[in-house]
């Protein structure tokens, strides 16, 4: 570990006078800065941008952009009324409200009026064969009167319409309405609110619910008024954790003002970043909303460095201003490498190609960089101010039985307990990796990924699914086509595309297809007063055209002239396995067409996004482990010189993370864009505490202490304070465990065993493979050089002086944070 | 020496955490399969070889075990017409009509084709049989009409029976093969007495279409056609009266049960039963969206349908009369 020039020092010296003597016009400016920003933090807004959240750069995704502006369809909203009553929804009451719902569906902000579908909608019709051409009409006549001819006559239109299993439940007792919105609201022309259109369609749940009936409703706007209901309890959780957080705090440092202070610098970071994101044009969306989390618990283990730091100076006789320029001079540079290595950490999950984890690596980076501004400057600043309780200047750590257990502990790092724990380990190892090979990528489950499966809107989700014939997962294909005219009178266009429809029938996983050749060959058999004998492309354009209402654009099964087709595969659920073998066939058929100017592409709908997010999630698993295991290695081996010491941090923490993976085999949580980051997180954040307890082990070990002795004396010194903060972390984001939102309960709880089992690896393991990798005292002239380049004016190794801390703060560079708890409790 | 120890037990962390990151094959869900419950099917015959049933894109599939599993006839040529109708002379021997003039022959009971007619852009057959003459007749639409005198080898495009330009739907023979009728759109009805030499329309007595008919007994004719219409004749095809036409779903396939009884299918999955020789037919039941194309009666005694929709679940016969009683 490279030591910091005395130049460097004499800088931060520099910086450190500086500071303390404008304290007072640079405290105010802080203050100000924070108001300001604070200001601006109130203008934060969720912005879940559904681009955010795909692999723009995925093949499919490229294509998927492409195309899909023509090709919506995604943003469906279904209103579907569900009669309980007796019978069946041929009744006045029910067709009154169906009434009822079609016109308040037809009032939602930013919906297309003209795409509002229903039994009352006028493009909705029957349609005949009679001796004398087709007939057809309105499905609800203009004059209806709900008696019982109107309502058998309804029932005899509805059943020619071809609508039951569509607008009309299979089983007859559930009608909807279907309706899609618009990106752009046409009354106020701005980005519609999804949030007022699930207000809306929540109003007319309430409004239509009766004795007889209930409302089912989905869509992807409700998804979001959802989520973003959801993430209001965000909030709740931060309440929460940060109580705990205080009374913890509390419990630790016996002092009201140190704990407030310390909580109170850790929160300015968050509200800073709140109030930058705004001004940079930034949003928080559902992921990035973890950034103030960490941020906050980090923040808490830097102020409480900070803070233990200048509580010694003044325990040792300094003056408030005095111990807080020492304290700054001590953890500037440590503290400041320690969260660049950080953000280190931070900035490889942005190997993940998707948007929405750049922008979280990039906010979580912002954030620490914003800590080294509050909590190295601001903190000092306000500590030079401040007077320390009675109670808190008798020092708390004089626990005998602390002591014992830490001795009893270090046990581990003898041969035969070592031999126990190794053993425990390798056992973990065995059942930790078969587990994991059961971790599946991508959603687990029916519904939508985003809520939990017993969630309101998951529930009305299968309802509809299970009452109608409506298909949820749909996986696009496109066709480009290159002729000079309309390419859907072309029969080789055509054949492509009926031969495609054909093949991908027979595939398992497929519920159906729509393409715009069978439905062209739909229409051809039905000019032929419905003759399935006619149902077939003919190669003669006269006869193509004979299908050709088929081609209309407006069906959103191709584009003018059919320059694009969409063909729509509908598949089972949108599991991973179940896209991989749908796309592996659709893949094997493409290869084998060879077609003169037609291109088939892969892949839309949200079961194409899926697969695409599924692979770029993959792809990008190795890569980023791969990533953050080199990095962290690398700084190991910087940080000891020795690949003994990098073995000892490395290998718990290949452990732990084999661990997480069976873990999320388990409780079947998925691995995808919103756990993948979490892994690289916990990996970067978990790594500190073994780098902090062995780089003060080789403190000891370069003094000539034994293993045992310098084990004892790292968790004496450390132990403690590594618990606290991995306490402190863990229920910072444990409290998401509870959201109502799948996604971050699943990132809280692995965020939570990540924070909390590294820490027991540290503890446990970490003695056990220092004891078998046979890490033994150095002599003790070693010891002198480095200690001489650290320090000249250093007390002795045994002191208890508070100068002392900077011994344990300075090599700490690059590695962890907190140093200076640990002198606390020396004893 | 602990060294080794501490370095072995790493080595099994790293290897386990390459082994645990590595690749994870999700399982295949099955072989891709011919989706015979989802295919539009407009023919269903048995033969020599098993069952044979065709249709969407030229495909024609044997099943030599009552219909569980289906694999592809092997065909000279694949043109991608919908195939319209199979007909066996025998075991082993038969016609396959479809779209474009396309016409394909088999002589091992519809295993392999060999294609001996194909007119690309032209009109479609819709029905084909052997004359007594051992001509084999196909006509279609727009009165196409084509013969084979050399048991289907070659073909060759004939004038429309009695100049009529209407799509003829339908070829049946009476039981003696004697009498022949033709069945068509806009209420065409020919009828041969020579077996299918010489030609003379029916005056129309119905303007819609007929798709289908069987002589039932002697001189006792029913055919069926658009909306429900049903007619019978009892005068070898002269003359015809209505007796159907209760429920408006065209109907476009017959079978006779073992004990006689007739059973017609159409839209809707409708079927229709006759158990007074073709006098009064009542409704049996209706299955959905799907079109019945044809039905077969299986050596089980069960029935089984093709439509539009691909193979229905068989049904058996039993299950009809217990629906008819009831």
């Amino acid at each position: 570990m490279k030591i910091p020039s005395t130049r460097t020092q004499n800088l931060v010296d520099r910086i450190a006078r500086v500071l303390i003597i404008g304290r007072t016009p640079l405290g105010l400016l802080f203050l100000l800065i924070t108001v300001l920003l604070g200001i601006s933090a109130l203008q934060t807004r969720f912005d879940p941008g559904f681009n955010k959240l795909i692999p723009l750069k995925h093949d499919y995704m490229q294509a998927f952009l492409d195309h899909s502006s023509e090709f919506t369809g995604a943003n469906r909203v279904m209103v579907s009324l569900e009669w309980t009553g007796e019978g069946d929804i041929y009744n006045a009451e029910f067709i009154h409200k169906l009434r009822e719902a079609t016109d308040a569906v037809f009032f939602t902000p930013g919906i297309n009026r003209t795409s509002v579908r229903s039994l009352f909608t006028p493009e909705v019709r029957y349609i005949e064969v009679t001796e004398y051409g087709f007939t057809g009409g309105v499905v609800i006549p203009s004059r209806f009167t709900a008696d019982e001819a109107g309502l058998a006559q309804v029932k005899s239109n509805v059943y020619k319409s071809g609508e039951i299993g569509n607008l009309v439940s299979n089983d007859l007792t559930s009608a909807m309405v279907q309706a899609e919105l618009l990106e752009v609201d046409p009354e106020t022309g701005e980005k519609t609110d999804y949030a007022a259109v699930a207000r809306h369609l929540e109003k007319i749940r309430t409004d239509m619910t009766g004795d007889t009936i209930q409302v089912h409703i989905i869509g992807f706007s409700k998804v979001m008024g959802d989520v973003m209901d959801g993430l209001m309890t965000v909030i709740i959780f931060f309440a929460v954790a940060f109580g705990i957080t205080l009374l913890l705090l509390w419990i630790y440092s016996r002092s009201l003002r140190l704990t407030l202070l310390a909580i109170t610098v850790a929160l300015l970071p968050v509200i800073w970043l709140l109030g930058i994101l705004p001004l940079a044009g930034y949003g928080i969306d559902p992921m990035s909303v973890l950034v103030p989390f960490l941020i906050f618990s980090i923040g808490v283990s830097h102020a409480v460095q900070m803070t233990n730091a200048w509580k010694l100076e003044v325990l040792a006789g300094k003056t408030a201003p005095q111990a807080a320029e020492r304290a700054f001079c001590k953890l500037a540079i440590p503290g400041t490498v320690a969260l660049l290595a950080n953000a280190l950490g931070f900035m490889v999950i942005m190997v993940i190609d998707i948007p929405i984890v750049h922008e979280l690596g990039l906010t979580a980076c912002l954030g620490v960089a914003l800590m080294i501004l509050t909590n190295k400057m601001f903190m000092p600043i306000v500590l030079s101010h401040l007077r320390l309780e009675k109670m808190a200047l008798t020092r708390p750590d004089a626990d005998p039985g602390k002591h014992r257990l830490w001795w009893s502990l270090s046990a581990l790092s003898t041969p035969r307990p070592a031999l126990f724990s190794l053993a425990m380990m390798l056992l973990l190892l065995a059942a930790g990796t078969w587990q994991s090979r059961a971790l599946l990528t991508g959603d687990i489950g029916s519904g939508v990924p985003e809520l939990h499966e017993d969630s309101r809107y998951n529930r009305d989700n299968a309802k509809i699914i299970n009452d109608y014939s409506i298909g949820m997962d749909v996986l696009s294909v496109y066709v480009e086509t290159q002729r000079d005219s309309e390419a859907c009178l072309d029969w080789q266009v055509m054949n492509a595309v009926d031969r495609f429809d054909f093949h991908m029938r027979g595939v398992p996983g497929v519920q159906s297809v729509s393409t715009v050749a069978g439905m062209a060959k739909l229409y051809v058999s039905g000019n032929n007063e419905g003759n399935p004998l006619w149902r077939t492309l003919q190669r003669s354009e006269s006869a193509l055209r004979s299908g050709s209402r088929a081609a209309n654009p407006e069906l959103g099964l191709n584009n003018e002239l059919c320059k694009v087709i969409n063909m729509m595969v509908y598949v089972d659920d949108h599991q991973n396995a179940t896209l991989k073998h749908v796309i592996g066939e659709i893949k094997a058929f493409i290869a084998t067409q060879s077609v003169d100017g037609v291109t088939f592409r892969l892949a839309g709908g949200n079961a194409g996004v899926a697969a695409a997010t599924n692979e770029a999630v993959e792809t990008a698993e190795v890569q980023m482990l791969t990533a953050i295991f080199g990095a962290i290695t690398l700084l190991c081996w910087l940080t000891f010189r020795s690949w003994r010491g990098a073995l000892c941090v490395i290998t718990p923490l290949v452990l732990v993370t084999i661990l997480c993976n069976a873990l999320m085999a388990t409780l079947g949580i998925g691995l995808k864009v919103t756990t993948l980051p979490v892994i690289a997180l916990g990996v970067g954040v978990g790594v500190d505490y073994g780098i902090y307890i062995y780089e003060q082990m080789q403190h000891s070990l370069q003094r000539g202490t034994d293993l045992r002795t310098a084990f004892y004396e790292a968790m004496r010194q450390r132990g403690t304070a590594a618990v606290f903060t991995a306490v402190t972390m863990t229920i910072g984001v444990g409290t998401w465990a509870f959201s109502a939102l799948k996604f971050q309960a699943d990132m809280g709880i692995l965020l939570a065993f990540m924070f909390m089992v590294n820490v027991l690896g540290a503890i446990f393991l970490l003695p056990a493979l220092a004891c078998w990798l046979n890490v033994r005292p150095v002599k003790a002239q070693a010891y002198a050089s480095l200690s001489a380049a650290v320090s000249a004016d250093r007390p002795g190794p045994d002191s208890n002086e508070p100068a002392h801390a900077q011994e344990q703060a300075l090599p700490k560079q690059g590695t962890g944070k907190r140093p200076a708890i640990a002198a606390v409790s020396r004893s | 020496m602990r060294t080794p120890v501490g370095i072995a037990v790493s080595l099994i962390v790293a290897l386990a955490g390459i082994f645990a990151f590595s690749h994870r094959d999700t399982p295949s869900l099955g072989p891709h399969q011919i989706p015979v419950a989802d295919m539009n099917l407009t023919s269903l015959t048995q033969t020599g070889a098993g069952l044979v049933t065709a249709g969407e894109l030229g495909n024609i599939l044997v099943s030599l075990d009552q219909g569980t599993t289906w694999n592809q006839a092997s065909l000279s040529h694949q043109r991608h017409a919908l195939i319209t109708r199979l007909h066996f002379r025998d075991r082993t021997t038969g016609i396959a009509i479809g779209h474009e003039g396309w016409i394909l022959r088999t002589t091992d009971g519809g295993k392999s084709w060999q294609e001996v007619a194909f007119n690309p852009g032209g009109e479609p057959l819709l029905s084909v049989n052997q004359l007594p003459s051992g001509i084999w007749m196909a006509i279609g639409a727009f009165a196409l009409t084509m013969i084979s005198a050399d048991d289907g080898q070659n073909w060759s495009q004939l004038p429309p029976p009695n100049g009529t330009d209407w799509h003829l739907n339908a070829l049946l023979p009476s039981r003696d093969h004697r009498t022949w009728l033709i069945v068509g759109e806009a209420g065409t009805v020919l009828r041969s007495t020579d077996g299918g030499e010489n030609w003379a329309s029916i005056p129309e007595f119905y303007n819609g279409s007929f798709y289908g008919g069987v002589n039932i007994e002697q001189d006792a004719w029913v055919i069926y056609g658009m909306r429900g219409n049903i007619f019978r004749s009892e005068d070898n095809g002269a003359s015809w009266t209505s007796i159907g036409g209760d429920l408006p779903a065209s109907l476009f396939a017959h079978r006779e049960l073992a004990n006689g009884d007739l059973v017609l299918g159409g839209q809707g999955g409708v079927l229709l039963r006759s158990e007074d020789h073709g006098r009064s037919f009542h409704f049996v039941k209706k299955s959905g969206r799907m079109t019945i194309t044809d039905i077969v009666r299986l050596g089980s005694g069960e029935l089984l349908m093709s439509s539009d929709s691909g193979l229905m679940p068989m049904i058996p016969a039993t299950q009809l009369e217990q629906r008819s009683g009831a």
